[in-house]
C-alpha cells in the first residue's frame, strides 16, 4: 500500500494495464455485456432527465426542457402541505409494521416448513400457500371488500366471537391491519420459496454434530438453521429498508376510501391523487414529491448497510 | 477504410433525401388533402367501427359540404396521455376535438400557446349558421368565447337545455304498497324511508355509493346548495361543503346513516351494488340514470310488479318551496338553447384550410346536420312521420341485438355532447324505450325550472390563478371528502361543524373563492 502514495503514475498505469489484459481475456463478455449495459442505459437512466420537472413549472405545451426552472419551489410547497405529516407517517407506519410482522412471517413460515417430515403435506401446503401470490391484486381487494363487508364471510367469523359485524374497511383504525394482514396472507408462500432454498444449502453435518452434542430441536434451529440463512435475510432485510418510503398505491387505493384517508393515504397514493387522477396533473410537485421519497429510500438503503456491514459482516455491497 | 466511410455518407445521404420528401409530402397533404380530426372514439362507436369517418353520418357530411375528413382517435383510457404528448410533440392535427376549457389557463392559453387559433374572422366569414346560433344565444357565444373576446370551438349546442339525465328513482311498486305519494319533502323521505324498512323489510332503504353521495344532487340541493363550488341566487360564488345548509344537511344525513335508513354500505359500494339491491328489494330508492339505470333495470326485475320511477327533488320541508339547486347552468334564461363544453372542436395551427373547416362543421349548426347528425340518413335509419324524424328498425331493433346507443354509434353521434346540435327532443322521446323513463323525464324536468342556485358555468383561470389555487383545491377536497364521512358515521360530532369551517378557511377556501368570483366577473363580462 505504502506504494500508492508514492508512485501514483505507476497505480495509473497499472490499472489501464489490467484493463488492457481483461479486455483481451474477456472481450467476448464484455461483448456481450453491451445489450443489458444498453437497456439500462436507455430505459432507466435516460428517462431520469424528465425527473427535472421537480425543479421546473411543467407545462406540456413548452415541454421538459423549454419550462421554466423554479429550483426547491415545489420541494418547499410540499414540506407546507396540510397533509405532509400524514401520509409521511402513514408511509412510515406501514413500513415499519411491514417489516415487523410481514418480513419475519415467511422466515417462521419456512423454518417450520424445514421441520416438517411428511412430503405430501409439506407440497400440499406450499401450493396452497403459493396460490394468493397468483391471483391478481384487483381480485384479492375485490375480495378483501366483500369478506370485510358487514354480511362478508370475516365479519360473520368475527361475530361468532363476539364482535359487531361492521363494514371494517368504513374505519380508519382498521385498516393498517387489514392491509398488513392481507399482505402476509398473499406473500407468505411465494416468499418462504428463498428461504427454503437456503434453507437447503445448509450442510446436514451441522445438525448431525449437533445432535451429538446432545442439541435439541430448537437448540438445532437456533444454533444451525438460523446462522445458515442469515445471509439471506440481511440482504433482503436491507433491500426491504430501500423500500421504506415507498409503500405501493395499488393496494391502498383499490381499499381505502374517505373515510380512512386518516391511515390509509401513504405518498404514493397521494401523488397518484395529485398528479394522475382528476383534473389536477400536478406534474412538477407530484415529481417532487417522488423524487424526495426515492432520497429518504437511498439514505435508508445506505445507512441499513453500512450498520449490517459492522454487525453481521453480510452486505450488499 | 474510404470504403466504408463512402458508404456510411452514402447512408446519410439517402437518409436525407428520404426525410425531404417526407416532410415535402406532408406540405402537400395539409394544403389540399384530408383536414386532420383528432378526437376521441366513444365506447358506443366502439363496437362497430374503428374510426368516425366510417360512420354513414360523416361519409354524408363530407359528400354534402365536399370538405374532406381523415379520422385519428387515441386509444381507449389514454386521451388525456395522448393529447399531452400531441401538446409536448406540438405536431397537432388540423382539428383537435376536447374540452379546452378545464386545462389550467383555458382556452386562452391555448391560443397564446400556438395550439388552436381565434375564429371569429372564419365565423364571420363561413360559418353563418353557427353565428346565427351564437347571436341569438348569448349563453353559447359566453361559453365558447374566451375573457379577452376570442371565439375557440365549434362546440355542442344543446337543443334541450331543460333536460337532466340522473337523479333520484324509487321504487314506485313499494311507495305503493305502504299506501303513499310520491315524496315532496326531506320529512317525506324520512317518513318514506322509515316505513320501507319496518313495514317492507327493506334493509338498507336508501342506497349509493360515497362519490354519488358526495358530490351529486341526492339530497344536498333540496338545502339550496351545491356539492361543491356554485353559485347562490345573487350570483355569488360559494362553496356548499362549508355553508350553515351544509350542517343541517349533514344532520338529516347521519341521522339517517344512524337509523339505517341510509345503506351502512356506502363507503365500500359501487354503483353496481346499489343497482342490484334496487333489483334484490334489499333498498327501496337510490341515484340513477334515466337512460343507462332504468333502462337495464327495468329488464332484468324478476318480477312483473317492479317499477322505478324518478322523483321531483323534495323542498326541505312540507309545502315550502326553498332554494333548490341545479348542476345546469342558470342565469341566461331567454336564449333557446344549451351548450356542453365537453368536446370542443378547435382549429390548430396547422390548419391551412380554416375556412373549410368552418364549412365542415357549420353545416352541423342546421336543420338539416340536426337530423343529419341526430337520426341519421333518411329512410336507413330514420322516416319522417309527420313532422317527426323517427328511428327505423336499424337502431330500435338492431339486427345484431344491440343497446339503442351503441345502434345509433353505428350511424350517428347522437348520444354524447360533441360539435353541432345534441339532445333534440324527438331524440330523447325514442331514446328512452320504457314508460318509466320518459315520464322520468317530464318529472325532472319540471324540477329544473324551480332552482335558482347553480353550477359554475365554464369560466377560465388564468395560468397564475389555477397554480395557485389548484394546491388550495386539493386539500380541501380531500379534507372535505374525509370529514364527511366522519360526520355521516358520527365519528365526528357535528358539535365540531364550526371548527371544520374554520380549517376549511385556514386551508384559503377564501382565495379560491375571489378567484372564483373574478374569474365568473370576466365570464360575465365576455
Amino acid at each position: 500500500m505504502k506504494t500508492v502514495q508514492g508512485k501514483p503514475k505507476n497505480i495509473l498505469q497499472s490499472t489501464l494495464d489490467a484493463i488492457k489484459v481483461s479486455w483481451i481475456k474477456h472481450k467476448w463478455l464484455y461483448i456481450m455485456s453491451i445489450p443489458f449495459i444498453a437497456y439500462y442505459v436507455i430505459f432507466h437512466y435516460m428517462p431520469m432527465y424528465g425527473a427535472t420537472i421537480a425543479f421546473k413549472d411543467y407545462d406540456v405545451v413548452l415541454g421538459v426542457s423549454g419550462s421554466p426552472w423554479v429550483g426547491f419551489k415545489h420541494f418547499k410547497d410540499f414540506f407546507h402541505d396540510f397533509y405532509f405529516t400524514r401520509v409521511i407517517r402513514n408511509t412510515l407506519l406501514i413500513s415499519i409494521y411491514n417489516l415487523l410482522w410481514s418480513f419475519p412471517a415467511p422466515i417462521i413460515f419456512a423454518l417450520l416448513m424445514n421441520e416438517l417430515r411428511s412430503e405430501r403435506f409439506k407440497k400440499t401446503v406450499q401450493t396452497i400457500t403459493y396460490l394468493p401470490h397468483f391471483i391478481s391484486l384487483i381480485v384479492i381487494c375485490g375480495m378483501l371488500t366483500d369478506f370485510l363487508a358487514q354480511d362478508g364471510l370475516i365479519s360473520v367469523l368475527l361475530s361468532k366471537f363476539g364482535f359487531e359485524p361492521t363494514y371494517y374497511l368504513s374505519y380508519p383504525q382498521y385498516f393498517r391491519t387489514i392491509y398488513i394482514a392481507s399482505g402476509i396472507w398473499q406473500g407468505i408462500g411465494w416468499n418462504s420459496i428463498i428461504y427454503l432454498s437456503a434453507l437447503s444449502g445448509i450442510d446436514q453435518q451441522l445438525y448431525e454434530a449437533a445432535r451429538i452434542d446432545g442439541a435439541s430441536k430448537l437448540r438445532q434451529v437456533w444454533h444451525v438453521t438460523l446462522p445458515g440463512i442469515i445471509p439471506t435475510i440481511m440482504t433482503l432485510l436491507i433491500l426491504q429498508m430501500g423500500k421504506v418510503m415507498s409503500v405501493g398505491y395499488e393496494k391502498i387505493i383499490l381499499l381505502y376510501n374517505g373515510n380512512t384517508y386518516e391511515t390509509a393515504d401513504v405518498l404514493s397514493s397521494y401523488i397518484y391523487r395529485l398528479g394522475l387522477s382528476g383534473t389536477s396533473m400536478r406534474y412538477s410537485y407530484t415529481t417532487a414529491i417522488g423524487l424526495f421519497s426515492s432520497l429518504i429510500n437511498i439514505i435508508l438503503l445506505v445507512t441499513a448497510n453500512k450498520i449490517s456491514k459492522a454487525v453481521s459482516e453480510s452486505s450488499l455491497w | 477504410m474510404n470504403k466504408r466511410i463512402l458508404a456510411m455518407l452514402l447512408a446519410a445521404a439517402s437518409l436525407a433525401a428520404l426525410s425531404a420528401c417526407g416532410n415535402k409530402e406532408e406540405e402537400v397533404v395539409n394544403a389540399d388533402g384530408p383536414l386532420t380530426y383528432w378526437c376521441k372514439l366513444e365506447t358506443v362507436h366502439r363496437t362497430s367501427v374503428s374510426t368516425l369517418g366510417d360512420l354513414p353520418l360523416y361519409k354524408e357530411l363530407m359528400a354534402r359540404t365536399g370538405v374532406e375528413v381523415e379520422f385519428t382517435h387515441p386509444p381507449a383510457g389514454q386521451e388525456q396521455e395522448q393529447f399531452n404528448l400531441m401538446m409536448s410533440s406540438r405536431d397537432y392535427p388540423d382539428i383537435i376535438e376536447t374540452n379546452w376549457t378545464t386545462r389550467d389557463g383555458g382556452a386562452a392559453k391555448a391560443i397564446s400557446d400556438k395550439i388552436i387559433i381565434p375564429i371569429n374572422d372564419v365565423v364571420e366569414s363561413s360559418a353563418p349558421n353557427y353565428k346565427k346560433i351564437l347571436e341569438e344565444n348569448a349563453n353559447i357565444k359566453k361559453a365558447f368565447t374566451t375573457d379577452d373576446g376570442q371565439m375557440f370551438g365549434f362546440g355542442a349546442v344543446v337543443r334541450c337545455p331543460d333536460i337532466t339525465s340522473g337523479g333520484l328513482l324509487i321504487r314506485r311498486d313499494m311507495l305503493e304498497k305502504l299506501g303513499m305519494e310520491m315524496p315532496d319533502s326531506i320529512e317525506d323521505w324520512e317518513t318514506f324511508l322509515e316505513r320501507a324498512k319496518n313495514e317492507l323489510g327493506v334493509q338498507t332503504p336508501f342506497t349509493t355509493d360515497q362519490h354519488r353521495m358526495e358530490n351529486y344532487m341526492l339530497f344536498i340541493n333540496s338545502f339550496g346548495i351545491g356539492p361543491g363550488f356554485y353559485i347562490d341566487e345573487n350570483r355569488q360564488v360559494k362553496y356548499g361543503p362549508s355553508t350553515p345548509e351544509y350542517k343541517e344537511y349533514l344532520t338529516v344525513m347521519s341521522r339517517w346513516f344512524e337509523k339505517g335508513y341510509l345503506d351502512n354500505g356506502l363507503f365500500s359500494n359501487t354503483q353496481s351494488i346499489a343497482e342490484a339491491k334496487i333489483l334484490n328489494d334489499e333498498s327501496a330508492a337510490f341515484y340513477g340514470f334515466i337512460g343507462s339505470t332504468i333502462g337495464r333495470l327495468m329488464p332484468s326485475a324478476k318480477d312483473e310488479s317492479f317499477d322505478i320511477i324518478g322523483v321531483n327533488w323534495p323542498n326541505k320541508t312540507e309545502g315550502v318551496e326553498g332554494t333548490l339547486y341545479t348542476s345546469m347552468i342558470l342565469g341566461d334564461e331567454g336564449s333557446k338553447y344549451g351548450f356542453s363544453t365537453t368536446a370542443t372542436a378547435g382549429v390548430t395551427t396547422k390548419n391551412k384550410n380554416p375556412e373549410k373547416t368552418a364549412k365542415f362543421f357549420d353545416y352541423l349548426y342546421t336543420e338539416d346536420g340536426n337530423l343529419l347528425k341526430n337520426f341519421g340518413i333518411e329512410g336507413t335509419t330514420y322516416n319522417m312521420v309527420g313532422d317527426v324524424p323517427t328511428y327505423t328498425d336499424a337502431i330500435t331493433a338492431d339486427p345484431d341485438g344491440l343497446p339503442i346507443a351503441d345502434a345509433m354509434g353505428k350511424y350517428f353521434r347522437a348520444t354524447y355532447p360533441n360539435p353541432g346540435f345534441i339532445n333534440d327532443i324527438n331524440y330523447y322521446n325514442q331514446y328512452y324505450a320504457y314508460d318509466q323513463q320518459k315520464e322520468t323525464l317530464e318529472i325532472f324536468r319540471n324540477e329544473f325550472k324551480t332552482a335558482s342556485a347553480s353550477a359554475l358555468p365554464p369560466v377560465s383561470l388564468s395560468i397564475e390563478e389555477a397554480s395557485e389555487v389548484s394546491n388550495i383545491i386539493n386539500t380541501i377536497n380531500t379534507y372535505k371528502t374525509e370529514m364527511f364521512a366522519k360526520f355521516m358515521m358520527g365519528t365526528a360530532s357535528l358539535d365540531t361543524y364550526d371548527e371544520y369551517v374554520a380549517n376549511l378557511e385556514g386551508m384559503g377556501l377564501s382565495r379560491v373563492i375571489e378567484v372564483y368570483t373574478e374569474a365568473l366577473a370576466r365570464y360575465d363580462a365576455r
